[in-house]
């Protein structure tokens, strides 16, 4: 091996810095509440989610027909369902975490979750 | 490090330069094509033209790079959900996106080991010095039964020293490029049939399936 | 040494053969790597590094350009990836960490051995790299994986820098070569 002597201050200090930062970057990956929220739809389908940091739409079926669901600029909202009463419609946007807005005819009931949560459920009860 | 040479069919069909031209024409439409199961038959077909070249495959390599780009995919959430595993859920759109990622990738590899042959010319100066870089990568090969694990600098900096000092007598060389009759050599030339087997079938998928 | 034969060099300077050498050395490590069973599936030691490390105090900054070009066009055509991300990968890898190493040892002078530059190119090259895969190929997700992917940069830089510190005190081979570069016409 390689006489440490021969090394010099500025080798020790290139590796130590590289090497705090990849021990940051530990930190970072692992304690940082990172990632997005979701826009949840639990439907007579299934379960649908769209990421709520991409505009995206979604069509989904129920007992009585088409719900559209829509993601634009960080809030979700049911555009057009094919209910009597359209009070999805006019509930309006959600983007908030564990904000909600339903279509009960269509049995369509969309939520936001957690921020970071992510694959998973943990970061939810934080939302209350 | 045993180079076996295994026969490369596709170089009967055309010469390194079209060969490589129409790999590059077939990857935009290849990636035009974003339904799952004729990709999964491109790939399967390219992975056989590689074979076709006398190169190998590490199926191995490639279904862990698919699977592991799929598992990063699925981490971000997207569309129905279809199973939940514990708190892993497999949405519809993420493992969608995640195969066309791992699959498109790997089809790109195989496209280009099919369509790459080592004696494609590049031009300008580090064309012509990689002529004298893959001679002395060649003399390497030959003489590296000198080299020991056990000492592995020094039996390494030994033959490298003797190819510096064999410098001046250095012959002039080439790869070998595959000698065909002159009508035979003509066609490489143009590698049409090659043009047909690997640019077509991407392009003809996408606009079917448009 | 002084006398040269103008040979069959095909106008290309003995000074350039040198690069070439160089670059052959490249591509003779990089087909030895292939060989060892790596110990993380994604993990490489970049042992084809090794010559650029060693060319970098000694050779002008334009044959260390055409050097890291020979070295990765040459694994590109030997390899057949050259059509691929894989290409990519190993281009802007490799051109971020020469790039760093000039910089360190134009700073560090006489003051950083082979260690420190080598491992300030190879946290140059998985930084790199690891934005392109997150960006080309595993997605946002994948950022998880940083640690990881720099922590073993950070191992592989540490390893070659020690072996090309090793190599360059001992080497007879690169000794004859320098003196070779240098008594050559530009």
């Amino acid at each position: 091996m390689l006489p440490v002597k021969s090394l010099y201050p500025l080798d020790i200090t290139i590796a130590a810095v590289f090497l705090a930062l990849i021990i940051s970057a530990m930190f970072f990956t692992v304690g940082a509440n990172r990632g997005t929220a979701y826009a949840e739809a639990e439907t007579a389908e299934g379960v649908y989610y769209l990421p709520l940091d991409k505009d995206g739409e979604l069509t989904v079926h129920g007992p009585i027909g088409e719900t559209l669901i829509r993601v634009k600029d960080g809030a979700a909202q049911i555009v057009d369902s094919d209910c009597r009463d359209k009070i999805c419609v006019t509930m309006g946007q959600i983007s908030r975490p564990a904000a909600w807005t339903a279509c009960l005819p269509n049995r369509v009931f969309l939520r936001i979750t957690a921020k970071g949560g992510r694959n998973s459920e943990e970061a939810d009860a934080g939302a209350y | 490090m045993t180079r076996k040479k295994r026969r490369d069919y596709i170089s009967a069909l055309a010469a390194p330069a079209p060969r490589f031209l129409f790999g590059l024409a077939a990857l935009p439409g290849f990636f035009l094509v974003d339904r799952l199961l004729f990709l999964v038959l491109l790939v399967l077909y390219y992975g056989a033209w590689v074979l076709a070249a006398g190169k190998r495959i590490q199926w191995g390599y490639f279904i862990f790079f698919t699977v592991s780009v799929t598992f990063f995919h699925l981490l971000t959430p997207l569309g129905r959900v279809i199973v939940e595993i514990g708190m892993f859920k497999i949405t519809e759109g993420a493992l969608r996106s995640g195969l066309l990622r791992g699959l498109g990738l790997t089809g790109m590899v195989f496209i280009s080991l099919a369509s790459i042959h080592p004696a494609l010319k590049i031009p300008g100066l580090p064309g012509d010095l990689l002529g004298r870089c893959f001679y002395y990568f060649d003399r390497i090969l030959e003489e590296k039964h000198k080299i020991t694990w056990k000492n592995f600098f020094a039996s390494l900096d030994t033959l490298l020293l003797s190819q510096v000092n064999a410098y001046n007598k250095a012959l002039k060389t080439d790869i070998a490029v595959p000698k065909t009759g002159s009508l035979r050599a003509a066609f490489c030339q143009f590698g049409l049939i090659w043009g047909i087997i690997c640019t077509l079938p991407p392009w003809l998928v996408w606009i079917l399936t448009r | 040494m002084k006398k040269r034969m103008p040979g069959p060099t095909r106008g290309l300077s003995s000074r350039r053969d040198t690069v070439a050498l160089l670059g052959a050395l490249c591509l003779f490590l990089s087909a030895l790597e292939y060989l060892v069973p790596k110990p993380l599936p994604f993990f490489r030691l970049g042992l084809s590094n090794l010559p650029i490390l060693l060319g970098l105090p000694f050779l002008s900054p334009g044959d260390l350009i055409l050097l890291l070009i020979l070295k990765v066009l040459g694994q590109g055509l030997i390899n057949g990836t050259l059509v691929s991300h894989v290409f990519l990968f190993s281009l802007a890898g490799s051109s971020a960490s020469l790039g760093v190493m000039a910089f360190v040892r134009y700073v560090g002078k006489d003051r950083v051995s082979m260690v420190g530059v080598s491992l300030a190119g190879a946290m140059a090259s998985s930084l790199v790299q690891l934005f392109l895969a997150i960006v080309l190929v595993f997605g946002q997700s994948a950022v998880v994986i940083a640690p990881l992917a720099l922590g073993s940069g950070w191992i592989s830089g540490l390893i070659i820098g020690i072996f090309a510190e090793r190599f360059a005190r001992s080497s007879q081979f690169l000794a004859a070569l320098k003196s070779h570069y240098r008594d050559s016409p530009p």
